[in-house]
């Protein structure tokens, strides 16, 4: 009995070490006016202030650069996994562990390094996208790599056996199976790529801010009320993250 | 002939990905950070070494990551002790501990600061109850940081910790309590030793997160409290390309030394 009283009390801590400050950035969204932190009153002015066309842009400069960074990050992870769950070759654990590399350098230090390479690509949606690729593509790779390499190869040697070509039988067969992590990968992908703001740091141009790189402007520059809608549209996106890949995986 | 060109052109289609844009790009970097005006020159190395500022980011960083690694340990092992046993409890923990790996840590510092800071609502309320809610006072120092990286990196280690819990065999444990022993010495001497590699994995994954982020460093160190990480982006934001690239070779250098650190131990405990 005791047990399972402490054992409630640290799942209690750990909610209201981890959820309640989230839940505040709520309140600062739907709150337009404060005395001593208590609120004045409750109102939607700030949620209405995002649909002028300079919100608008970042809400939809955040799905463009989260959208075709993960469509990148998905193809890149379905191929590596594809490769490290069905060949063989020298090296194959090297090569894993350098493209899990990146998760553990810093984001500036990724950062810096693609702008010292790609001077060219330098403030352009291109570089934007590449860094995300580099930082967010392990973390897929990894989810997928996990559910294909779980697939029977029998099943797989089954359908080479009855004459399906590798085309059809990684269509027909290995995808289907291994959807659930598929799928979580992309779902991962997007929640990632929309709240990344160190990455987006030093890869930022004034055309293509991101919410992320705009709660950071506002949060220095000081309208909290922006900054609470634009962290509350990142958790809602985050929650739904979390559970959507807890569901499908 | 024709698997073997499939694997092949495979493998070079996502082997050239890491090298391509990794590899080059940071071998590129260190090589930028001991030339000066095209001339081989260790000055920007001399420049950090030399430094008041550079050397005191430098030991921040060791000093925060370490601290906060020493906290998650101890928090963590507590969490996952605890809540083992209770299916909803380890679950509930569990879906928890997934928030900060999508989560945005500079959203969660803000929303720290505006529950915790000087103007914050909870210190607020503490206030007007009459009790000295102490946090704000050191939440914009490293201790605020470490507070930070704390709560934001305990589901890293807690998620691995779990993994080693979820393979201790209950038959060793049956074993160990039907020899008389119970409590401290029963985790001491059979659980412990089962989950240590787990333990040092989720250590050092903690230790190279924590010394690596930026966006903690940026929202509560407020420029007075910096790390390598902060520098680098500073020195970058000043347009000191070179330094810049010597910050980032000083800190890589730093995370290949405490991940071969941390891989010797590994390597020394048996699974």
């Amino acid at each position: 009995m005791r047990n399972r009283i402490f054992s409630a009390f640290i799942v209690l801590f750990l909610s209201i070490l981890i959820i309640l400050p989230l839940s505040i950035t709520f309140l600062l969204s739907v709150v337009p006016a404060w005395s001593e932190a208590i609120p004045n009153e409750f109102g939607l002015i700030w949620w209405k202030e995002i649909l002028k066309p300079i919100f608008v842009k970042a809400i939809s400069n955040t799905f463009i650069v989260a959208g075709l960074s993960s469509i990148c990050i998905v193809v890149y992870g379905v191929m590596g996994s594809y490769l490290f769950s069905y060949y063989d070759f020298s090296g194959k654990d090297f090569l894993f562990s350098m493209i899990l590399s990146p998760t553990y350098v810093s984001c500036t230090v990724v950062s810096l390094g693609l702008i010292v390479a790609y001077v060219p690509l330098r403030n352009t949606l291109w570089m934007m996208i590449l860094g995300n690729f580099v930082i967010v593509s392990p973390f897929v790779m990894k989810y997928v790599h996990s559910s294909m390499s779980k697939i029977s190869k029998d099943l797989v040697e089954a359908s080479y056996s009855l004459g399906s070509s590798k085309v059809n039988t990684f269509i027909k067969i290995i995808l289907p199976l291994s959807k659930h992590g598929i799928l979580a990968g992309i779902i991962l992908s997007i929640g990632m790529c929309m709240s990344a703001l160190s990455i987006m740091l030093m890869l930022y141009n004034a055309k293509w801010i991101t919410i992320p790189i705009y709660i950071y402007l506002e949060n220095t520059t000081g309208t909290l009320g922006i900054a609470g809608v634009f962290s509350t549209i990142l958790i809602i996106v985050t929650l739904l993250t979390v559970y959507l890949v807890d569901y499908v995986s | 002939m024709k698997h073997e060109l499939e694997k092949y052109g495979l493998l070079f289609l996502i082997g050239i990905v890491p090298v391509l844009f990794f590899l080059y790009p940071i071998f590129l970097m260190m090589k930028m950070s001991v030339y000066n005006e095209g001339v081989f020159s260790l000055s920007n190395y001399v420049t950090f070494f030399s430094s008041k500022t550079f050397t005191i980011g430098l030991f921040n960083s060791f000093f925060i990551s370490t601290i906060s690694v020493i906290i998650i340990s101890l928090m963590g092992l507590m969490v996952v002790m605890s809540v083992r046993e209770y299916g909803s409890a380890k679950r509930v923990v569990k879906l928890i501990s997934s928030l900060p790996m999508v989560f945005s840590s500079y959203i969660f510092c803000i929303a720290l600061i505006y529950a915790y800071g000087r103007t914050g609502i909870i210190t607020h309320l503490f206030a007007k109850i009459g009790v000295n809610f102490p946090i704000h006072e050191f939440l914009y120092t490293k201790y605020g940081i470490i507070f930070a990286n704390s709560v934001f990196y305990l589901p890293f280690f807690i998620i691995p910790l779990f993994s080693s819990f979820e393979e201790i065999d209950p038959n060793l444990e049956e074993a160990a309590e039907s020899l008389g022993s119970h409590g401290f010495h029963k985790f001491r001497r059979v659980i412990f030793p089962q989950v240590l590699h787990g333990f040092i994995t989720g250590m050092l994954v903690s230790f190279l997160l924590i010394f690596n982020q930026i966006s903690i460093v940026l929202a509560i160190g407020t420029g007075k409290t910096y790390t390598l990480t902060y520098l680098l982006f500073s020195q970058y934001e000043r347009v000191r390309i070179g330094m810049a690239n010597t910050i980032a070779t000083v800190s890589l250098v730093s995370t290949f030394i405490v991940a071969f650190m941390f891989q010797r131990i590994l390597g020394g405990i048996r699974r």
